[in-house]
Order: structure tokens, then sequence, then C-alpha cells
């Protein structure tokens, strides 16, 4: 199928997702215990404030006058008011995706570099010591809570030797660089700004690498897993009797097929990073998306929900578009579908 | 000359690395997210704190109880205390240098109303009239002693600047009322105005020299609120000295590890909230007021507090002896302490219709899933219960399920927690909750209808004078403990870690706390000495 | 198994790895520990809502030698009490899980079109909501218990495992062996389940037993959403994440219990890594 047609269909069926997505998320949102207007307006709201607040948010009409409502907005551009931040939604996604998605890239960018090469290594020198150390690696950062690793790397690096910044997206005194995609690193760049560009840097650290580490552990294993399983494949047996190097034959002959489920992870993993970074940006005051989410979740702040649910969506079927297409470049003889 | 040297300093700022000593007075201080800027949304303490640096009201709460002055200098109530006339100080300024005048006061209080949030409930029975550019009349449906106390909290706005950016919206020709506007801006008159806002991440304020009430030689110079509650990055920031003062909201250990460092210091906000223990009255087993008796009588109120024990020297709890915390007025000084009495709770028990089968009924005693310490206090509690024969079952509830399950009496549990503070400074803050009207929300889950406890509301909110009022609060209080309401486990002080160089007024003297939540903390009256 | 199990070559390769066997032991200590939790442990009341006030929060001593808790109970009794319903919910939760995403995934994998079409969609739904949301939203229907948790979570989990699979099953069906028996006339359940499905299982295996860490750490933010096991029941990730507020005064709060979590893990990971190197031979 050419690739063209091939992406017409896969936008043509995302669109359907983000359909069935936003019906889905509507009636969950609605199916979480607790009364919106109620939990936005406090304890000791009158009864008539409450019902007042009901009124206009549309929630004492039917669902499906609520979704009505929704989907006019959406033609509009607006998603609603956020009861968790009384402002609109479509503001707070476009102030906290940016950070978070800077967070999850760099932090999917460590995932690759570190944990596939670990992998490999394993996988070349298997049951060896190299092995067994990049092993019990990987698992380490496949059992520890992502937010154990914030916590332990900020008392590490900054309480006990106090040479990374311990929190924040920039230092006190350092003015974030103009607004072009609101992610700090990439609009210091943009601008020229290398000082802010360090600063935002060494802001990124720990929190990525936090990040990463559970990630790196599944691809470090994943693609152990699958170089054994390649080494005792015919070809790769081929590759050896016509007398390819060792690393050629590994790189080329086991190493790309090896990649499929690896690849496969790492792509669901980094969209679900989004909505999973909320406590290491708790731990690190990173204002961004998935705290916003958990905090949406916990005031029941229907809009905000279905807004962030909506745009992780979106970047989750994007990233796996991607992902199908390297899997079939990987492997050219799959046919796209 | 001032602005040369802020320009310098600025230079010198960006010219050295990050980690130089800073130039500026600089108060950090770390708070839950999200931080509402907006003074009509305005609710939680952090929310109160904002408002009360950005924005000034008609009237200031005074320690101790009465006002003070704030953009009104001065006020008069009518003869059939229906309608109370304030005039406005002359000269006072916006952050923009324009100046406060009567249409600012009467667009704010109409603003408030008309959304809906924040505390407009307190303005519900009145109305707001322009008299002349620095006069304005408000207008009451029944005389009420509260309202002084609820215009404390009402931020006033600068009217032509939030109108200059009216957007879109539900309030027909007023759009949206500025909301979109005043949730990232400020435009108030106070003693600080905003540099930037991000509500889930971290507030600027600087110092706003204009400011009718002036500062304190070091009074800080700028204000960085962040929103983070991580204990571990907390007790980081305030070990290297990054950090000013901590939220109250973070675990015992956590500040009895900080007290052990140099330079760093605890410090408590007294007499402004109590654990409260409501006790369902309208299911069995008690809705028998004996059983509820019982109960308060069983429970052990020093282990209560010992729970709060933090260091040697410091317990985040006082005993309670009364239906109200000790800062507020009407305080009923003359109870004696809650004490644990299982004789008496026994004898109790025995009057009650359930005497001979208290063993068949299962106690529910639901403790909040986002504050552990509930779980200690649920657990010691139905360890009482079992003292006197009573069973008992401790269940976790989230919050949101919390705030829920309270508004059905059905599915109230039979004993929940409730940390109740004053946001404004009047007694009824807190007792209006108890009036039968209210019932069904987290601040009033009792189910209790007792027309005596009614009447002494309605005639408290009604009565003028504070030497009466106050009487009909200390029979109010008794009357509550004497129905068996709630269980008043303790008196909560507020405890916070700061450096030692951060001095502020109710830190030093308690005398000087305001019964208001957020309204001790206006940093013109503090100092950072660093 | 066969009764000369031992003197395989499978067995062979096993033992060869002195890694695998520890992974073996590591499983069998521990399922015996949490089996037999009420003989092992020093104060096995502790294991619910015990109050001792005289012993709050003291550190690792002779006495408890994973110290107390914030209740004055005895962690070590509680990470013992805490394997017993961690590995129960990794165990039940994978069992459900695995097997209907593995199905799903050679369906849509293999028949592709439609049929991939219309299960690779409804899985992508699934996984674009975030799990919490998705947790939360089955608490509002059921009572928090650990069953409805396991239920809860193997919903989260199967979209994982069908995507996996579904990737290694396209790529697998255009191998020459897979083609080669598709001519001779091979039936596509045949192809599917001796084909196929023997080439998905080491990569299943080594993300099942990934999984195992995964699953018992999702337990904590269930806890924490009401869902689930219900205080003072302890489990173990509940006691890191309620233990890590105290850190860094009271460590043994969050470490002891991390510890046990990353032992059990690491016991399953290294089993799950010889019987993959079993497998392996097998082929």
């Amino acid at each position: 199928m050419p690739l063209t047609k091939y992406f017409f269909n896969r936008i043509w069926a995302s669109i359907f997702v983000l359909f069935g997505v936003s019906v889905l998320i509507f009636l969950i949102a609605r199916a979480i215990p607790g009364d919106p207007a109620r939990m936005a307006l406090g304890p000791r709201a009158s009864t008539e404030m409450v019902e007042q607040l009901r009124e206009r948010l549309h929630l004492n009409d039917s669902i499906p006058v609520q979704y009505y409502h929704f989907l006019r907005g959406v033609t509009e551009g607006d998603l609603g008011m956020s009861l968790y931040t009384k402002r609109p939604v479509v503001q707070d996604l476009a102030e906290y995706f940016p950070a978070t998605f800077e967070l999850v890239f760099f932090a999917g960018l460590i995932m690759v570099i570190v944990g596939i090469p670990l992998g490999i290594l394993s996988a070349r020198h298997q049951d060896r010591l190299t092995d067994n150390v990049a092993r019990i690696i990987a698992l380490l950062g496949v059992v520890t809570p992502t937010f154990v690793w914030a916590i332990f790397f900020m008392l590490i690096f900054a309480y006990v030797f106090d040479i990374l910044p311990v929190m924040g997206r920039l230092g006190e005194t350092v003015e974030p660089p103009p607004h072009i995609t609101g992610m700090y690193v990439f609009d210091s760049i943009l601008a020229g700004q290398w000082h802010t560009c360090k600063d935002a840097l060494l802001h990124m650290i720990m929190p990525a690498a936090a990040l990463a580490l559970s990630g790196l552990g599944q691809a470090a294993r994943l693609t152990r897993t699958n170089m054994l399983e390649s080494f005792g494949r015919p070809y790769t047996e081929m590759a050896r009797a016509y007398n390819f190097t060792e690393v050629q034959t590994s790189m080329k002959y086991a190493l790309r097929p090896a990649m499929i489920p690896t690849l496969t992870i790492l792509g669901l993993d980094f969209a679900v990073m989004l909505g999973n970074a909320f406590l290491v940006e708790e731990v690190f005051a990173w204002g961004g998306l998935a705290q916003y989410c958990v905090s949406a979740i916990f005031y029941k702040d229907l809009n905000g929900i279905v807004g962030t649910v909506l745009v992780i969506s979106m970047f989750f079927l994007l990233v796996n578009m991607v992902i199908d297409l390297v899997v079939a470049y990987l492997n050219p003889r799959i046919r796209l579908g | 000359m001032r602005y040369i040297i802020r320009l310098l300093l600025v230079a010198v700022v960006f010219i050295l690395p990050a980690t130089s000593a800073q130039a500026e007075r600089v108060l950090r201080l770390n708070e839950v997210a999200v931080g509402e800027l907006d003074p009509h949304k305005a609710l939680d303490y952090i929310d109160s704190i904002l408002l009360v640096n950005i924005y000034d009201p008609l009237v200031r709460p005074k320690p101790g109880g009465g006002f003070l002055p704030g953009l009104a200098e001065s006020w008069e109530v009518s003869s059939d205390n229906l309608a109370i006339t304030f005039k406005l100080q002359a000269g006072i300024h916006f952050h923009d240098g324009s100046t406060v005048n009567a249409d600012d006061v009467v667009y704010s209080f109409d603003r408030n109303k008309a959304l809906g949030m924040g505390y407009a409930f307190l303005f519900a029975n009145s109305s707001i009239a322009k008299k002349s550019d620095m006069e304005v009349v408000l207008t009451l449906n029944n005389p009420d002693s509260t309202i002084l106390a609820g215009l404390t909290r009402l931020g006033i706005v600068n009217s032509d600047l939030v109108k200059a950016n009216h957007q879109d919206g539900d309030f027909g020709d007023n759009g949206d009322y500025g909301s979109a506007f005043l949730s990232a801006q400020g435009a108030g008159s106070g003693a600080y105005k905003v540099d930037s806002h991000n509500m889930q991440e971290l507030t600027v304020l600087s110092k706003f020299d204009d400011h009718y009430g002036g500062f304190l030689p070091k009074s800080p110079d700028t204000i960085r609120v962040i929103y983070v509650m991580e204990t571990a990055t907390i007790r980081t920031l305030m070990s290297n000295k990054e950090h000013e003062i901590t939220a109250q909201w973070h675990p015992g250990t956590m500040f009895a590890g900080l007290a052990a460092e140099d330079g760093l210091g605890l410090t408590t906000e007294d007499g402004i909230a109590y654990l409260v223990m409501p006790i369902h009255s309208a299911k069995a087993p008690t809705d028998d007021v004996h059983v509820r008796r019982a109960m308060i009588a069983a429970t052990d109120y020093a282990q209560m507090v010992a729970i709060e024990k933090v260091t040697e020297d410091l317990t985040a709890a006082n005993r309670s002896r009364t239906a109200l915390p000790a800062a507020l007025a009407g305080y009923d000084a003359s109870a004696p302490e809650f004490t644990q009495d299982l004789e008496a709770a026994k004898a109790h028990l025995a009057k009650s219709k359930y005497a001979d089968n208290i063993g068949d009924y299962e106690v529910e005693i639901a403790w909040i899933a986002e504050v552990p310490k509930e779980e200690k206090i649920a657990f010691l509690l139905a360890h009482n219960l079992s003292q006197i024969g009573m069973k008992a079952k401790v269940v976790k509830v989230p919050w949101a399920v919390y705030s829920d399950r309270v508004t059905q009496l059905e599915t109230t549990p039979h004993v929940g927690q409730l940390y109740f503070s004053a946001t404004y400074p009047d007694p009824l803050s807190l007792l209006g909750a108890y009036h039968s009207r209210v019932r069904g929300s987290y601040t009033s889950h009792d189910w209790m209808s007792d027309a005596e406890v009614d009447r002494l509301i309605d005639a408290a909110t009604a009565e003028m004078d504070e030497a009466k009022k106050n009487d009909l609060l200390v029979q109010l209080q008794r009357r509550l403990i004497d129905v068996g309401a709630a269980i008043y486990a303790y008196e909560t002080r507020a405890l916070f870690a700061k450096q030692d160089y951060v001095k502020a007024p109710f830190l030093d003297d308690p005398t000087n706390t305001v019964a208001m939540m957020g309204g001790n903390w206006r940093f013109n009256t503090w100092e950072v000495d660093n | 198994m066969p009764t000369n199990f031992f003197k395989t070559r499978n067995w062979y390769r096993f033992s060869r790895n002195p890694l695998s066997i520890t992974g073996a032991v590591i499983v069998i200590v521990v399922v015996f520990l949490a089996v037999f939790a009420p003989y092992v442990t020093p104060y096995p009341d502790h294991s619910g809502a015990a109050l001792d006030f005289a012993n709050m929060n003291n550190p690792p001593d002779s006495k408890n030698f994973f110290g107390t808790d914030g209740m004055g109970r005895d962690v070590f009794t509680r990470v013992i009490y805490g394997y017993r319903v961690s590995l129960l919910l990794g165990i039940v939760v994978l069992s459900l899980a695995v097997p209907i995403g593995v199905g799903l995934g050679l369906i849509a994998g293999y028949y592709g079109g439609r049929v991939e079409i219309v299960l690779m969609r409804i899985t992508d739904v699934f996984l674009a909501i975030p799990a919490l949301v998705l947790a939360m939203a089955i608490m509002g229907f059921l009572e928090p218990t650990l069953i409805n948790a396991m239920l809860a979570v193997s919903v989260m989990w199967w979209p994982w495992t069908t995507r996996l699979v579904y990737n290694l099953t396209r790529s697998i069906k255009t191998e020459d062996y897979v083609v080669a028996s598709k001519v001779v006339g091979a039936s596509d359940s045949h192809i599917i389940l001796f084909e196929i499905l023997p080439n998905c299982l080491p990569t299943i295996l080594t993300k099942m037993t990934l999984d195992m860490g995964f699953v018992i750490l999702v337990a904590a933010s269930l806890s924490f959403l009401g869902l689930g096991v219900q205080p003072p029941t302890p489990d173990l990730a509940s006691m890191v994440a309620d233990g890590s507020q105290y850190l860094p005064d009271q460590w043994w709060l969050s470490v002891f219990p991390g510890i046990a979590i990353l032992i059990v893990v690491l016991g399953f990971n290294l089993l799950g890594d010889g019987l993959r190197d079993m497998l392996d031979v097998e082929m």
C-alpha cells in the first residue's frame, strides 16, 4: 500500500479513535464520585451557589445534551472552563503541555540512548559479568517507583552534595527565554541565550533521569531478550557463515528485528509518561500537564479531565503511528494496512 | 535614585552566577497548588495569603476581635442595623497609580456576588450602592453581625482596569467579568503587586512602594510562593537556606528533622482551628444522645493531643474545652478541659436505648486518605470506644468520595474528621455550620436538627452588641456539647518551620493573631533580617 | 514434566547460570514467607490495626529490625504480610490480562485488514485514557475490595500486551517458515498457535516478569485512590508510597518495603530469564 494512502487511512481512523475516546472519557469523568460544582466552590458554599454553578456548567442537563454543548465548544476551539484553575482549559493546556513535553522528550532520549545499548551489551555478553550487572541495573530501574528515584536523586545530588538545582525549571535569577514553543531548553537555543539554556538543562537532569529509569530498564530487558532470540535465527547464522564480523552481525541482523518489541513498548511508554510524570513533577515543582491532569481528577474538574485526556490521546496516536511506520521500515516485508 | 539602584541590582544579578547571594530581601514560602489570584474566587489558605497582600479590604480584622480601618477610614451603622455607610480614605492608589473610589468598591462587591464563588455566600442578603465618589452604602435584608467580618475578605479591585479587560463570557454585558484577566494578573492596591503567576508552579510578588499602610524597614522586597508540598524537596531547600518558611501541611517528622538544624526554628499559629469529629445524630446507634455523650466521655483527649507531638518541647495541638478554638470572640474559657472518663461514659451508655445491644452495632469512623495522621486518630477513637463495649470500623475515604458521601444522610459515616478553621474573623464562621439549614456538607454533617441550636445561631447572627452576642455564643457552645454534636478532639496549632531571620508579629506574640485564614500573613508586617 | 527433567539439556542450560537458580530460590522463599506469614513474623497482630504509642517511629533495632511505623507497628511483620497482597495482585492480574492481550494481539497481527483496524483502534482507545482516570471511574461503580482492584488493573493492562504481540506477529508472519507452512496448507489456527506464538513467547515472558514489578507498584496509586486493599492491611507499594513522605528522617518506612519489592521482582525476572534461555534451546 502506498505511504500516502496509509497515512490517509491512519488519520481517518485516528479521528474515530479520538471521537471514541472523547465519548468514553466524557462518560468516565462523570462517573467519578463527587459533585464538581461543590468541589469547586469549597465546603462552605451555599446550596444556591452550587445550584447556580451547576446551571452555568449545564450539569443539570442530560449527558447527551452536555456532550452536544461540549462538541459545539470544540468546534469553536473552546474546551470550557476548568474548575480546578477556574480559567479556560485551552489556556491551561497551552501553558502546561510544553513543560511536560520537554521533560518527557528528554526522558525518552535517555531511555533510548542508555537503555538500548545496555540491552545490546547484555545480549552480546550473555551470562557473563557484564550481562549480570546490566540486568541488575535494568531491574533496579523497573522495580523502583519513579517518585522514589526522584526523591533519592534529590537527597543525593541536592541535599547531601548540593551540586544540582533542587527544583523548578529555571533558577530564581534566570529570566525565562522569549516564548516560542514554551519549552525552555529549545526556546533559549532559538533565542541564542546559552546561559539560560545551560540552566534549563541543569534543572532537567534529575527529573528526566528519574522519569527515564523504568522505561530504560524495560528497553534494556526487551532488547536483550530479542537479540538473543535473533542470534539463534537462520539469517544470523547465515551472516556468521558468510564471515561478517560479530559487530556487523549483531547490528545488522540481530538488532534490527530485535528493535520491534523494544520500540513498541518505548512508544507506549513515551505517550504514557505524559500522564504518569505527575509524581516527578510534584517532587521537582515542575508545573506540567501530568500534575494538572491528576489534580483535575481529584477536583473532579470535568472539562480539565476531558481536555488533558484528549491531548494525551492525540499525542499517543501520533507516536503509535510513527512507531508502526518504523516497525515496517525495520522489517520491510510487513505490509502496512 | 532608587530606580538606578534597582537597575544596578538587576544588572549584578544577571552577571553573577545563579548561586550568588541575594541582594534583595526575599521571602520564599511553599503551599498547596493551586494559587488562586482572583480575589473573588479565593478560598483556601494560599488564596487568602495572596488576597491579603495584593488587595485591600474595606475593613481589616483587629487582633482579639473588632475591626480596623482598611480602605474605609470610618463606617457608620444605621439605628435599625440594616445599612452601613463606609467613607473611603482619600488618596489611596492602585498598583497602576489610579485612585481608589466608590465605583471600585461597588464593582468588586457586585462582581463577587455575580461570580458566586469564593465567599460570595457571605453577601447573599446584602447589596451595595454608591453614595458619593468616596462613600458607599451597604444595605442588609436582616441585621447581620457577621457582615463586617465578611467584608475583610472582599478584595477591592481596580474597576477601570478590569472592565478594560472583560472578555466574552456568561455574564451578559460584563462578559467574563474579567475572570481570565484576574486569574493571571493583579489589579489591587495591596502592599505587594504581582510580577508573575503560574498557579501550579510559582507566584512572584514585589513590593508596592506606594502602599498606604507602609512597610517595616526590613520587610521583604520580593515574595516567591512555590507550589510544592513534597517533603524531601522542602527539607532540602530549607537546609540549603534557599527557602524561608514552610507550609503547615507537612508531616510532623519533617518539622522535627528541621528543628534539629542550625538557624532553623519552628513556630505556630494558634487558636484559630480545631479538629472536630462530628457524630451522626440520625443513624443508629448514634441517634441516641446518650450514646453520643458516652462517646464524648470515652475519648482519650490526652492521647489525641500526644499524637501531634513533634519534639520534646513542642506539640502541635492544645487540649480543647469547648466548641470553639481559643482565639475567637465568645470563646467559653470557663469550660473545663475535655477529659476521658470511662465510668461516666459507661453510665451514659447504660441510659441509652441501646444499652443492652450496643455490641450489635458497628460505628463507622472515617478518615480522609489525603491526611495520613487521621488514620491514627480514627484507630485511637476506635480503641476508646471498644473500652466501653462499642464496636467500631475504621474506613479510609479519599477526599472526593468523602465530600460526596457527607451530602447524604444515609452515606455519612457515624464519625467524621474535620480540621476546621476560622476563614473570616467571626465565631459564626465555625459555629454557623451547626444550623440545621446548612446540613449535608463537609463542614456540617452531624445531621443534627435542634431547635435551640438554630435559635441561638439566629439570635447571635442578628445581635449587633458584642457582649450580648458573646453571651449567646457561650450558650450555643454549651448546648452543642450537651446534645453531643461532635467530639472536639483538640485545638490545632498550625506549625511552620522557618529560618531564624524571619520575623512576623503573630509569630513573636500570639496576642497579635487575627482569627482569619491568611490574615496573619500580610508581608508588609513581616521582616526578613538576613 | 518428564521424569528425567533434571538430566535434560534444558535443566543443564537453566542450572548453568547461577542467576537463574538464585531467581528460583528467591521466588520459592518469598512465596513460603507470604504463605506462612503468621508463623514467621514476630508480631502477627501488627499486620492489622494495632496501636502502640510508646513505640512510634522507632529506628531499626534488635527488637524491630526494620523499625516501627507511625502507629508503633513492626515494619518487618508488615513487609512479610505485604507480600501476600502484592504477590496475589501481581499473579492474578497477569494471568487475566496477558492471555487476553496475547490472544487479541495474535489475531489482529495475523489477520490484518478489518479485524486489525477494529481491534487495534479499540486498543488505542483504552491505551489513550490514562490508567489513573480509568481506575478512578471504576471506583465510582465498584466496592473497594482486592478483587475489584485486580479487575481494574487487568482492564488497564491488556492493551499493552496486545500492542506488543501485534507488532511482533506482523513481523513474524513475514518470516520464510511461516509463509512456507501457509503454502503447504497449514490452517490459520495451526500457524498462529504453533508457528507464531512460540516465537513470541520469549518476549512475552520477559515483558510478563517485568510487569510483575509494575503491577505491584500500581497498587500504591490504587490504594491512594481508595481502591484495592484498605488499611490497616499492608501492601508493599503503599508502604513505599506512604513512607516516602517521611524521607530522609524515617527512611526505614519506605526503604525496607522498597527492597522487598526489588527482591521479589528480581527473583521473577531471573527465573523468567532462565526459562527464556531454556525455550531458546528448544527451538
